[in-house]
């Protein structure tokens, strides 16, 4: 098992707010949030649109500051976070000048390791990654799926204890994405890493993680805080079984009263409203061609 | 989908390659056949309008005179495209940094382009004389503009997402630079580098035409005083065959220095 039990979190989010400035005055977008995720743990926040989740990444990856509350790595007042967390953003970012390669050592070259030596860390894992023989391709070549995981392992590679990942399948095509999903569920495994990670998808909140929040319509607080306690190692064929379910149901409940009232509010809350409603009227799950 | 699989599913066969070249060139030939007949048969004056095998004649028999001039020209025009080129990357690279240098230096690069540089050309002539110099500058003036506001807006034109995520990764500002930012700008370099050629040779001609001892506009103005029309086409043919190539160099390094950006364009036409 990857997770264990730790004295202190990984992460510690104590009381976090943040306002942005309008021409208005300031527009609250976090209100005291708290969170935390021990070591190795998966930590997902699920909300609805515009609900400040890539704010708070944002925030916890040190690109802004919290107007108050305090941010805590291993215990410890992290003010300085900038470059000391990995972050990987919806987009993939890719550099279309580079190959896949020199795109997936970008921040071990920054970090300062030669290149030959970067290149070869980034070989052994090309195969896991399921890009072998794409090394020397551009980008621009790749599917959607490649890409994404290219730019994941760039986020690995990166070698830090701490993932950020904002809503790294949001713009896969459903079956991809379920691949995609069960990929990250062996993978992580391995990885030993702590990952906080932002979803519209409750299936795949459910599926990944150890403890989901759910944050409510801006600005965002923490409305639930649900710990996943399906077994693991996790596969995909568990979507179905009753206590998945019941997380599940519950998790939407949530999410759904607050999708309402985001909608409500804020009609500029509604531009990616199409995929929280997917889940509310209760898609079934989809499960790709090889089984879970 | 295969990366190498790209090039067999994008690259026209032969067959349509062969098709891409002979309608421009069966074009181009039907032009200069009505043109020759009409010429004949309506016996529009020599001095007038020559025909293309009058022009073909005064291509051939004043060859060495033709190649003594257009190298001139071609020196003035590459001595003051380098300069450009230089100079432009520089401004552009001021202009994209500072707000302040922006204000001070953006006014006077726009200012140089309202002056027309017909009217630019006698002054320089009066500074500098009859030599290489002043149409050099006349070519560096025409130049650097599309240079520099290209440059400007590809430096400008980097996603602030990649900027912070290379933030995140620990970059210094010089890495977010040299490694985001100016490769991000190298596609609008190169087209601003393909306008500035294919202007380069008009500076260059201008600078001659208002004052100098050689050169193909100098060639140019001796041979209409003269009334030797064909010799004047003569030397636009010249002019235009050293603009194409310049561009087609242009073209082919940009294709060889960003390889990828060629294969995106192809992909995204692909599509």
């Amino acid at each position: 098992m990857h997770s264990f039990v730790a004295s202190q979190p990984k992460i510690e989010l104590e009381r976090v707010s943040l306002d942005f400035a309008t021409h208005q005055g300031p527009l609250p977008v976090l209100e005291e949030v708290d969170l935390f995720a021990r070591e190795g743990e998966f930590v997902t926040l699920i909300g609805p649109s515009g609900c400040g989740k890539s704010t708070l990444l944002n925030v916890i990856a040190g690109l802004e500051d919290p107007a108050s509350g305090t941010i805590r790595f291993d215990g410890q007042p992290a003010t300085r976070r900038i470059g000391t967390v990995a972050y990987m953003p919806q987009k993939d970012l890719l550099m279309p000048w580079r190959t896949i390669l020199d795109n997936t050592i970008l921040g071990m070259e920054i970090q300062g390791v030669p290149r030959e030596k970067a290149r070869g860390r980034a070989l052994v894992l090309f195969e896991q990654f399921g890009l072998k023989s794409f090394e020397n391709a551009y980008p621009s070549t790749l599917s959607g799926g490649m890409r994404q995981r290219a730019a994941f392992l760039r986020t690995v590679l990166t070698n830090r204890e701490i993932m950020l990942l904002d809503e790294p399948f949001g713009a896969l095509d459903a079956l991809t994405r379920s691949d995609m999903q069960e990929w990250l569920l062996h993978l992580w495994d391995s990885l030993h890493k702590t990952i906080l990670f932002i979803t519209h998808d409750v299936d795949e909140a459910v599926l990944l993680s150890d403890r989901v929040y759910v944050l409510t319509a801006r600005p965002g607080r923490v409305k639930l805080v649900r710990e996943i306690e399906l077994p693991r190692p996790r596969e995909y064929g568990m979507v179905t079984s009753a206590r998945f379910v019941a997380l599940k149901e519950e998790l939407l409940g949530a999410l759904r009263d607050e999708t309402h009232r985001a909608i409500d509010e804020d009609l500029r809350g509604a531009t990616d409203w199409g995929d929280a409603h997917h889940a509310v009227v209760g898609v079934p799950p989809r499960r790709d061609g090889k089984g879970g | 989908m295969a990366s190498g699989s790209s090039s067999a599913v994008v690259a026209p066969t032969s067959g349509k390659r062969l098709l891409e070249w002979m309608l421009p060139a069966s074009l181009v030939t039907a032009l200069l056949v009505v043109w020759q007949i009409a010429a004949t048969l309506l016996e529009v004056p020599r001095w007038l309008l020559p025909s293309p095998t009058d022009i073909a004649v005064a291509m051939i028999s004043s060859a060495d005179l033709l190649a003594r001039h257009g190298l001139i020209t071609l020196e003035e025009v590459v001595v003051g495209f380098a300069i450009a080129f230089v100079v432009g990357i520089a401004l552009a690279l001021a202009i994209a940094f500072s707000r302040t240098l922006e204000r001070a230096i953006y006014p006077f690069v726009i200012a140089s382009q309202t002056i027309p540089v017909i009217a630019i050309a006698p002054i320089l002539l009066i500074w500098f004389g009859y030599g290489l110099l002043p149409k050099v500058i006349v070519v560096a003036l025409t130049c650097f503009f599309p240079i520099v506001v290209n440059m400007v807006d590809g430096l400008r034109s980097v996603d602030p997402e990649l900027v912070s995520l290379m933030r995140t990764l620990g970059s210094s500002r010089w890495q977010i630079f040299a490694k985001a930012q100016f490769p991000s700008s190298l596609p609008s370099l190169f087209s601003g580098t393909k306008v500035a050629i294919a202007v380069s040779v008009i500076g260059a001609v201008i600078g001659e035409w208002v004052g100098s001892s050689a050169g193909l506009g100098y060639f140019m103005v001796r041979s209409a005083s003269q009334f030797q029309t064909a010799r004047v086409f003569a030397a636009i043919v010249v002019l235009s065959v050293m603009g194409v190539a310049l561009f087609a160099i242009a073209a082919l390094s940009e294709r060889c220095l960003l390889p990828w950006y060629h294969d995106e364009r192809r992909n995204r036409a692909a599509r």
